[in-house]
């Protein structure tokens, strides 16, 4: 089961694209337990563009 | 059985309740901070049974959901966000799952000194991202070549030249672009404490009807924000043609990076 986050009440709004740019490539590293190493792996930054393009593609409906 | 982690949003100086108490994390807890020294983490728990949204095959497979993705990275950046806003925060990446508190105490020991350096960085500082996009390139002139019945021998050469023109057209107008992206990008980094360039997004993710030339970041100090924002306006207008595109502030996440010791 999985209970997805809250959206977000109020704050600057910042792009999708934009935020995932910079929680998937930047940002301090600090190597967990659980091993999600996005940043790097190009296999997930492809599955990541794919998903993006849905997105504009929902978003454009 | 339900079995939990603590999932990290940022490293920062010491924050109070009253911030955190309003903040709520990517799986919708309330977070907290694990202290040490003069640092905290700011933490959520998280349940990382093989059920969980945060087990590790669950967590890959969430991932690829993008209704998912797109909530996880929004509320990730909530918290980040309400904490850099308080106090300097340095934000760490999406899913840093660690399986204790003890374990998160052991990295602000290990990487203490690089920490603290990282929020003096960004103290008192928030992160810019000013985009430029290539000029419209107007669609070539039907009306130049006379109309000609189809299959008329002439009819094929006048698309093709056409089409020649167009794509020439839209090269000239990304060199210009390419151009006005070094000259912005060197001017706003005046006004900045630090800027970066970051990879130019794919025009099929940004939705523009022409490529980008600069997705830059800047990290501009808090008092700084209005005279960057009016450069930015005074480029705009020096380079009509192109678009611009201006938004923040944001945490910096840009700016924030801790070498492994």
């Amino acid at each position: 089961m999985t209970v997805a986050p809250a959206a977000r009440p109020e704050g600057v709004q910042i792009a999708l694209v934009d935020l995932l740019d910079r929680l998937l490539g930047a940002g301090v590293v600090v190597s967990g337990d659980i091993t999600i190493s996005l940043a790097g792996v190009d296999l997930v930054e492809v599955r990541l563009r794919a998903l993006i393009r849905s997105i504009r593609a929902e978003e454009a409906r | 059985m339900s079995e939990t982690a603590s999932y990290l949003y940022a490293i920062a100086a010491p924050v109070g309740d009253d911030v955190l108490d309003g903040l709520r994390g990517v799986a919708d807890e309330p977070v907290r901070v694990v202290r040490h020294r003069d640092l905290v983490a700011v933490v959520g728990t998280v349940d990382v049974s093989a059920g969980g949204a945060f087990g590790e095959e669950a967590l890959a497979r969430n991932l690829d959901d993008l209704g998912w993705l797109k909530a996880a990275a929004q509320a990730h950046h909530g918290v980040v966000d309400g904490v850099a806003r308080a106090v300097p925060a340095a934000p760490l990446r999406l899913a840093t799952i660690v399986a204790d508190d003890d374990g998160v105490r052991e990295r602000l020991d290990r990487w203490h000194d690089g920490f603290r350096r990282a929020l003096d960085e960004v103290a008192g500082r928030a992160e810019w991202s000013v985009k430029v996009y290539a000029p419209e390139v107007s669609p070539p002139d039907t009306d130049a070549e006379p109309a000609r019945a189809p299959g008329t021998p002439g009819t094929g050469a006048a698309y093709l030249i056409r089409r020649k023109a167009a794509a020439t057209a839209r090269d000239d107008a990304f060199a210009r672009a390419t151009a006005v992206a070094g000259q912005v990008h060197e001017e706003l980094t005046r006004y900045a404490v630090d800027a970066r360039r970051l990879a130019v997004q794919d025009q099929r993710l940004t939705g523009h009807d022409t490529p980008m030339s600069l997705n830059g970041a800047y990290l501009v100090p808090v008092d700084g924000a209005d005279t960057f924002a009016a450069v930015v306006e005074s480029l705009r207008e020096r380079h009509e043609d192109c678009r611009f595109q201006l938004a923040g502030p944001w945490p910096a996440y840009s700016f924030v990076t801790v070498e492994e010791p």
